[in-house]
């Protein structure tokens, strides 16, 4: 049994062992990723801006929600979550700069989400599913109850701006990715840390863990606290992106669509990357299939008005052949590619 | 020598079936007990027990002179019992990743587990553990498709992380071929010998609890049936009835 490791790699300390970029080419490939998205605003049109704020967003609650997946805590009360840090961010935003509501956002939704996490010390998998659906549901209507006297249950979030400047969307673009950025380096010290690799073992064999030592009330709290503040800190960026937000914005399906999309196609396990490229299916999946849509529709008239009906099984199609081809997930597919470049000259 | 674990009196049942009736055992300090007895004697169960998996419905289990019985795993680990499992339970990750879990219960400081010098720490504990179970070339493998016998270092490996005192070891050279049987008894006999551990080993081969048990006890349909050096307990008629029958 040989090492997983590219050959010609020689660490030589515990810390460069564990580093998150093996080789010289990994620190070309992040470098050239990031010039691309310093320079995109300058290339492309606002649109795609826009798509990519989308990305970081959602990926940002899918990181978190990834990391409670490893731990075999299924949740579908991710958008509710996401709900509660946008609506305190919306409250909070006309008397605190966003450096205060961001934080303050994912701290509340990592509070909620303990609370309806703490079940999951008796109840797993469908259990918790179902525990957590009721969640989405508890949290949904908590909104509308709180916007019942706001017309439209629409809550006006302050611009994005600091001491009187107003951000525009090549400041609020840089400052997302700024925060994807550190959310990101954060969930993958995590995943490297003793306690992250304690989640795996939870995941995996939670009774073992137990004796072994793990606290799993204590560590499922944690995967649930961890997993809320991302999701909150997520809100709260689409809250300001957005301008307004409503109830509706965080509906039961997109906690369905965060789940089975954005980590399970993403790839399970994979709190950066896959998480990013869970991401990236959600808009662009939806995106497409939605244009898709609206090109065949003048082709089919006899479908009339359930047309749209075939955006959901395009969506489906695509999502099955992607997990069908790559049950791994997309990182998976990244990984290949990763390893082929490993071993460059001499892949196989 | 002073007793580091006593069951007292430990019944256990899973409806109409008794596991355990009755049970008291002693494991003294800085030693070898061996826990020998047919397949359905009640040994994995008493473990299950002392170890916090089950909780019996009668008797007590006193560690260091506290009752435990009502104590949860997780802090019974913390308080310094050690377990591994006749079927390992890894993970998958690597070798590593599976050995440095066990920091969480050395270091239970949440805001120090976050940082970057308990993770080199933990590495550097698992590395040091990694050459005392001598899975140096295996470190960075997937853990879960190795064999048995390298599992079961891994696992042995996880449990020492957080040094503890008392290490229950339910068959672990079950599956394992002679030379990892021998390397197996030469790390317990070094933890024991070295390290001052006490060690209850559950073991259906005589021949190692002969070799490197300082006692044993013998379990028969959730009772305990003869006790002594390895050597009486052998030799003794209800033990050869209990293993041959009449």
């Amino acid at each position: 049994m040989g090492s997983s490791r590219p050959c010609g790699v020689i660490k030589e300390s515990y810390a460069a062992d564990m580093s998150f970029f093996e080789k010289p080419f990994h620190y070309w490939a992040i470098g050239l990723l990031i010039l691309i998205l310093v320079l995109l605003p300058f290339m492309a049109p606002e649109f795609y801006l826009n798509a990519i704020l989308l990305i970081a967003i959602f990926g940002i609650t899918i990181m978190g929600l990834n990391l409670l997946t490893q731990a075999h805590l299924f949740s579908v009360m991710h958008a509710a979550l996401m709900g509660i840090g946008a609506f305190t961010t919306a409250f909070l935003s006309q008397q605190l700069p966003f450096f205060l509501t961001i934080p303050v956002a994912g701290l509340m939704a990592a509070a909620v989400s303990v609370f309806f996490g703490l079940p999951s010390l008796r109840i797993k998998v469908f259990y918790l599913l179902f525990s957590t659906t009721a969640a989405q549901f508890i949290i949904e209507w908590i909104l509308n109850w709180i916007t019942r006297d706001i017309p439209g249950s629409a809550v006006y979030t302050a611009p994005l701006g600091l001491m009187g400047y107003q951000f525009g969307v090549l400041e609020q673009y840089y400052l997302y990715l700024l925060i994807t950025a550190i959310m990101a380096y954060l969930i993958a010290h995590i995943g490297r840390t003793p306690l992250g690799k304690a989640m795996v073992m939870i995941g995996e064999k939670d009774y073992a863990a137990q004796i072994q030592g793990v606290d799993l009330l204590k560590f499922k709290a944690i995967a649930f606290a961890i997993s809320g503040f991302y999701a909150g800190v997520a809100g709260s960026m689409w809250s300001y992106m957005l301008g307004l937000v409503t109830p509706e914005h965080f509906p039961f399906l997109m906690s369905w669509e965060l789940l089975g999309v954005g980590v399970i196609v993403g790839g399970l396990g994979s709190y950066v990357w896959g998480s990013i490229l869970g991401s990236v299916m959600i808009i662009v999946v939806t995106q497409v299939t939605t244009e898709l849509v609206t090109v065949l529709t003048p082709y089919m008239p006899w479908l009339g008005a359930s047309a749209f009906g075939l955006r959901a099984i395009f969506y489906g199609i695509i999502i099955a052949a992607i997990l069908i081809l790559e049950p791994q997930g997309l990182a998976s597919l990244l990984r290949k590619v990763k390893r082929y470049f490993d071993l460059w000259p001499f892949s196989y | 020598m002073k007793n580091v674990l006593e069951v007292r009196d430990v019944h256990l049942s899973f409806g109409g079936i008794i596991a355990l009736n009755g049970v008291n055992l002693q494991l003294r300090e800085g030693e070898i007990l061996a826990l020998v007895g047919p397949n359905g004697s009640g040994k994995t169960s008493l473990l299950n027990c002392i170890c916090g998996f089950y909780k019996p419905q009668k008797g007590s289990i006193i560690y260091k002179g506290k009752d435990i019985t009502k104590t949860p795993p997780h802090v019974r680990a913390e308080m310094g019992i050690g377990r591994i499992f006749q079927t390992p339970y890894i993970f998958h990750g690597t070798v590593v990743d599976n050995i440095m879990v066990g920091y969480v219960t050395k270091n239970r400081n949440l805001m120090s587990l976050l940082t970057s010098k308990s993770t080199v720490e933990a590495r550097e504990l698992a590395e040091e553990l990694i050459e005392f179970v001598e899975l140096e070339i295996y470190r960075n493998s997937p853990a879960h498709g190795l064999p048995m016998g390298i599992r079961k270092r891994i696992e042995l490996a996880r449990v020492l992380m957080w040094n503890p005192d008392t290490l229950l070891l339910d068959e672990p050279t079950s599956g394992l071929s002679i030379d990892e049987k021998r390397d197996m008894a030469r790390f317990i006999l070094e933890l024991n010998e070295v390290h001052g551990k006490s060690i209850l080993l559950v073991e259906h081969d005589l021949s190692l609890v002969h070799d490197i048990a300082h006692r044993a006890v013998v379990m028969d349909a959730g009772v305990e049936i003869a006790e002594g050096t390895p050597e009486e307990v052998v030799n003794n008629p209800e033990v050869i009835k209990a293993y041959l029958g009449e």
